[in-house]
């Protein structure tokens, strides 16, 4: 059930996975993130057990200093495959190699601990909602991003209080805790709080959903200043304008026939 | 792969096939997991479906029928928790662990005031010079959010609210490693549960510390939880990231439990 199951006092813990299973860095940029042959198939036992494939098969690789867009139709797949390689969904088959620190970890198969701490170095998500913490500032929620990594409170309070003005969340609302904002200004939040520090491998589902076209234009250069300090973007755009502004690879998903181009 | 070099490098604790019959009637059993430092393990299940036996099992109030939980504690040993004496166990619930009940009557002495709970403890750890412990205990009541003007009041004195953090603050205030929760929040308004859980949320972060959470409600653990144990008849159905257990649930009663909260 657990994956150590021995009481052998102080076993070390499994050995990472090889390197050898990412493709030498190609001149697009230093691979930080291979999938392969990933599979997410949903099965609902209330529901007299259906089954729904979201996707099957699917290959893709993302490079430092770049953005891929995964696009495609409303149901195909794209924010399911998201939630997989931040491990908040789990795949069926396949695996998901992501560069962490100087080895490899599949999301697909490490543990809880090593999920847990590949999101907090090098994975980043931005997701269209913030999970609203009860009582906790707006500055602290974004600034809590790099305290909790060990950087000085009234620098983190700095560059939390500059993000926020790019994007237009008014001074007053700083100290207030986010949950009575409006839907826009709570995805500002979330989107301050991902970007207020690098991340590596950096994932967007729709961060610009429901933005005016002032804070749409912040959110791409943030984007652009991402792949500048050398995250690998991965994202989900509906809006097209932002989508040809950002994208410098879109993969394609179909239902039954995923490929990039 | 980094977390292979963090300075964690064993478990703090390690569940093995922990199980418990209550006569005939199963308790829990074959329950197997490890916790690491800092980590926060929550256990759901509904009633009657072993999540409190197995909390019972692991903070060695209820002896094991088969299996065995290991302890490591702050020198390194390793102690099997069924080989140690009840005096042992005892000193390790009064020092490196603590044990927040859902009912904070049964983890404060009445009787005794609120500065009294929280420096009874720490003369267990052993403090000695009174102003000291004082000033710990204003410090903790700031810190749970207590006025400190009722540092000298009785926990009778206190609302449900104040006398659930004040029991945080008495099982906090000697630095534990190891903090076991029964429902700490259960008992609460809505309001003083969100406070409660934000409280603990920062405390948990804050202190780096491990702890084994009972819990019936959903939101809680997703609050508060690395890892999730799903229980239920007395066995774990389904484990994992808190997240993922959640949002993924793969096991049909996860899926019922899951799809039976309601949406706010």
């Amino acid at each position: 059930m657990h994956q150590t199951s021995s009481i052998a006092p102080a076993a070390p813990a499994a050995p990472a996975a090889p390197i050898v299973a990412i493709r030498p860095d190609s001149a697009e940029g230093q691979v930080m993130l291979t999938v392969r042959n990933l599979a997410k198939t949903f099965t609902l036992h209330a529901q007299g057990g259906v089954r729904i494939e979201a996707f099957s098969n699917l290959n893709l690789e993302a490079h430092s200093g770049r953005c891929l867009v995964l696009h495609g139709p409303s149901g195909a797949g794209k924010s399911t495959l998201l939630r997989c390689l931040y491990a908040n969904y789990k795949p069926c088959e396949g695996s998901i190699l992501v560069r962490h620190h100087k080895g490899i970890v599949d999301m697909a198969t490490a543990t809880p601990r090593a999920v847990l701490e590949v999101r907090r170095e090098t994975m980043g998500y931005v997701s269209q909602f913030l999970r609203v913490i009860p009582r906790v500032s707006t500055l602290d929620i974004v600034a809590g991003q790099c305290t909790a990594h060990g950087e000085d409170r009234s620098t983190a309070l700095e560059k939390a209080a500059a993000l926020l003005d790019r994007l237009n969340i008014p001074q007053r609302l700083w100290n207030l805790a986010p949950a009575t904002f409006s839907g826009g200004e709570q995805q500002r939040v979330n989107i301050a709080r991902g970007f207020i520090r690098h991340s590596p491998v950096l994932l967007l589902d729709e961060p610009t959903a429901s933005l005016d076209a002032a804070n749409k234009h912040t959110v791409v250069t943030l984007i652009a200043e991402a792949r500048a300090r050398g995250s690998a973007v991965i994202g989900i755009f509906h809006d097209d304008e932002v989508r040809e502004a950002v994208a410098n690879t879109v993969f394609h998903l179909q239902p039954g026939n995923n490929h990039a181009s | 792969m980094s977390c292979l070099q963090c300075n964690d490098q064993a478990p703090l604790l390690r569940v093995l096939n922990a199980t418990h019959y209550y006569g005939g009637r199963k308790g829990c059993a074959d329950v197997s997991f490890d916790l690491w430092p800092g980590e926060v393990v929550a256990i759901v299940g509904e009633s009657g479906s072993g999540k409190s036996t197995l909390l019972s099992l692991i903070s060695g109030r209820l002896p094991l029928t088969s299996g065995a939980v290991v302890y490591r504690d702050a020198l390194g040993r390793d102690r099997d928790m069924a080989s140690m004496s009840e005096g042992e166990r005892r000193r390790l619930l009064r020092t490196e662990w603590g044990f927040v009940h859902q009912n904070p009557r049964d983890g404060l002495r009445m009787r005794v005031s609120a500065g009294g709970n929280i420096g009874e403890r720490l003369m267990a750890c052993g403090a000695r010079r009174y102003d000291d412990i004082r000033q710990t205990g204003h410090d903790w009541l700031h810190r749970v959010e207590i006025p400190v003007e009722r540092l000298d009041d009785r926990p009778t004195a206190y609302s449900g609210g104040m006398q659930q953090r004040l029991q945080i603050a008495r099982n906090l205030v000697s630095s534990p490693r190891l903090v076991f929760m029964d429902e700490p929040t259960g008992g609460l308004d809505v309001s003083v549960q969100a406070r409660l859980l934000d409280l603990l949320r920062h405390l948990v972060r804050d202190l780096g510390l491990a702890v084994v959470l009972v819990t019936h409600d959903l939101a809680v653990a997703r609050l508060l939880a690395d890892r999730l144990l799903v229980m239920r008849n007395g066995g774990v159905v389904e484990e994992g990231l808190a997240d993922q257990v959640l949002d993924d649930p793969h096991h049909p009663y996860t899926q019922l439990l899951v799809s039976s909260i309601l949406q706010g």
